[in-house]
């Protein structure tokens, strides 16, 4: 975790047309090889923040500096946003096809990156399946690999694994804690459930109700990831203490 | 449902129709100026087909010309409308006034400018069969997922490749339910413009013969005429409807 911040806000703010303020001014830094989570209440802001991290959504006021480009940059939205028309590989080698110029690679550069994609997250035997034909926790992991596929430096994720079933999240949790470690990632997660944040964290930043501001920064302490952790007094008290910050920032 | 049963029960109906036409007629002893029965009808296609083949070439030559224009140039249109909100306001107004103009109505104006009445009777047929493409495929390019949108502009994806990729894909649901649509109207409009146009000559399509049948009271023809548009009409909405399932198959569960 040396070098400059991948990721520095200062003084972020953000209102919307209408008049909503969805974000106060904030500050915040991610260094390289982090997994920092933001997690407020729904309607916070964070996934405002986030899409202002990606550009997908500028600030009225502030300044982003990202020491990343666009292109080492991944986004993995709530749903699976896959195109049903297409095959899980195709849907995987998107990004990839959408390339232009000189970064274009031939089509069998792309196949093979498409196949180690979904090989990291366990579907190689479903290239050819339409997306309808997978189970959500399934499609989920397309839309991962279809992150991954090109090698980001920097993975922001919004609430990723918040329309599945707890085992299904919690296998995901694990599958993606690998792949952060495997692949020297920085990763930004959103998430409103606060055993995901502990479990998956290195820092946890709390964030009040509308508009969204910093309540605490919490550094996570754990020995390990893993089901021991789930269940160690350790856990249960640094829950406990984001718990305390979350209500802290509803008042 | 099983397949043979969708199958068979029209045509179980169709046969119950048929024989019940058949016995009412000879029953009551109707005039064939009147009510023709089956058998009778049956004789005319047969004994009249090289003119009624003739005839049902010219209507579906129209049918098809208008329903490849109006394929044209309402996807074209369509494309149109989405690229800009000011566009589609300022002509979608008149895309609903030509819609809601009865054809009818605008029709002899239409033959009386246009010399050429192939052309004249598909411009017709054309009028009446656009708008349903139009409409559905403006829906079909605006109801593209957000998300997606949000990847491909997110990976800086130009306009050609958000509209090739990801609007075109995502229109042909409801671009095949405009044409489904379309096909039927485009028959109707080339019926009605014949009507209208009533040209004689050798370039006379199924209309004229009805037309012609009433004046003559050769009711059997005018029967058979009939037969013969519904037939196509028929066949028309059911090849569309295979084309529709056979590109869409990956869209939906095919039922």
């Amino acid at each position: 975790m040396n070098g400059p911040p991948v990721l520095e806000a200062q003084g972020i703010a953000r209102r919307f047309p209408n008049g909503v303020e969805a974000l106060s001014p904030l500050d915040l830094a991610v260094r390289p090889g982090e997994f920092v989570t933001l997690l407020g209440p729904s309607g916070c802001g964070k996934t405002t923040l986030l899409r202002i991290f990606a550009g997908l959504d500028a600030p009225t006021s502030g300044t982003l500096r990202r020491h990343a480009d666009v292109d080492e940059l991944s986004y993995v939205f709530q749903d699976a946003t896959l195109m049903p028309w297409a095959s899980v590989a195709t849907n995987v080698r998107l990004p990839l096809d959408l390339e232009r110029g000189d970064r274009r690679q031939g089509m069998e550069a792309r196949r093979d990156k498409v196949r180690r994609a979904l090989e990291r997250v366990g579907l190689a035997d479903f290239a050819h399946a339409l997306p309808r034909e997978l189970s959500g926790g399934m499609r989920m992991r397309v839309s991962i690999a279809r992150a991954l596929v090109t090698e980001p430096r920097l993975l922001l994720m919004d609430e990723p694994f918040g329309a599945l079933d707890d085992i299904t999240r919690q296998h995901l949790d694990d599958e993606l804690l690998g792949l952060a470690a495997t692949q020297d990632l920085t990763v930004v997660f959103v998430t409103h459930s606060i055993f995901e944040a502990v479990y998956l964290s290195d820092r946890v930043i709390v964030m009040s109700r509308r508009p969204g501001r910093i309540v605490a920064d919490i550094p996570i302490e754990a020995p390990s990831r893993d089901a021991a952790f789930r269940v160690s007094p350790g856990f249960a008290m640094q829950a406990a203490r984001l718990q305390a910050a979350l209500l802290e920032g509803q008042r | 449902m099983n397949a043979g049963l969708r199958l068979g029960a029209p045509v179980l109906v169709a046969l119950v129709v048929i024989a019940l036409w058949h016995g009412l007629v000879r029953a009551f002893d109707v005039p064939v100026y009147l009510v023709p029965s089956p058998l009778d009808v049956a004789h005319t296609l047969v004994q009249d087909w090289d003119l009624l083949a003739g005839s049902l070439w010219i209507t579906l030559k129209i049918t098809g010309l208008a329903l490849l224009a109006a394929t044209v140039l309402g996807v074209l249109l369509a494309f149109l409308f989405v690229q800009s909100r000011v566009i589609e306001a300022s002509l979608f107004p008149y895309a609903v006034l030509l819609q809601v103009t009865p054809i009818v109505a605008i029709a002899p104006l239409i033959i009386i400018w246009v010399k050429n009445t192939l052309a004249a009777l598909t411009l017709c047929a054309t009028i009446v069969a656009i708008f349903p493409i139009i409409s559905n495929t403006v829906l079909g390019l605006r109801s593209i997922d957000p998300g997606l949108l949000d990847f491909f502009r997110l990976k800086r994806a130009s306009r050609w490749q958000i509209l090739w990729r990801l609007r075109l894909p995502s229109a042909l649901p409801a671009f095949f339910g405009g044409l489904r649509i379309a096909c039927g109207l485009a028959l109707i409009g080339a019926v009605v413009a014949e009507f209208v146009a009533g040209t004689g000559g050798s370039q006379t399509g199924l209309a004229y013969q009805i037309l012609q049948a009433g004046y003559q009271i050769n009711i059997p023809r005018l029967f058979a005429a009939l037969l013969l548009i519904t037939i196509a009409g028929v066949i028309l909405f059911a090849a569309m409807t295979l084309l529709s399932r056979l590109v869409l198959a990956r869209w939906h569960e095919v039922n």
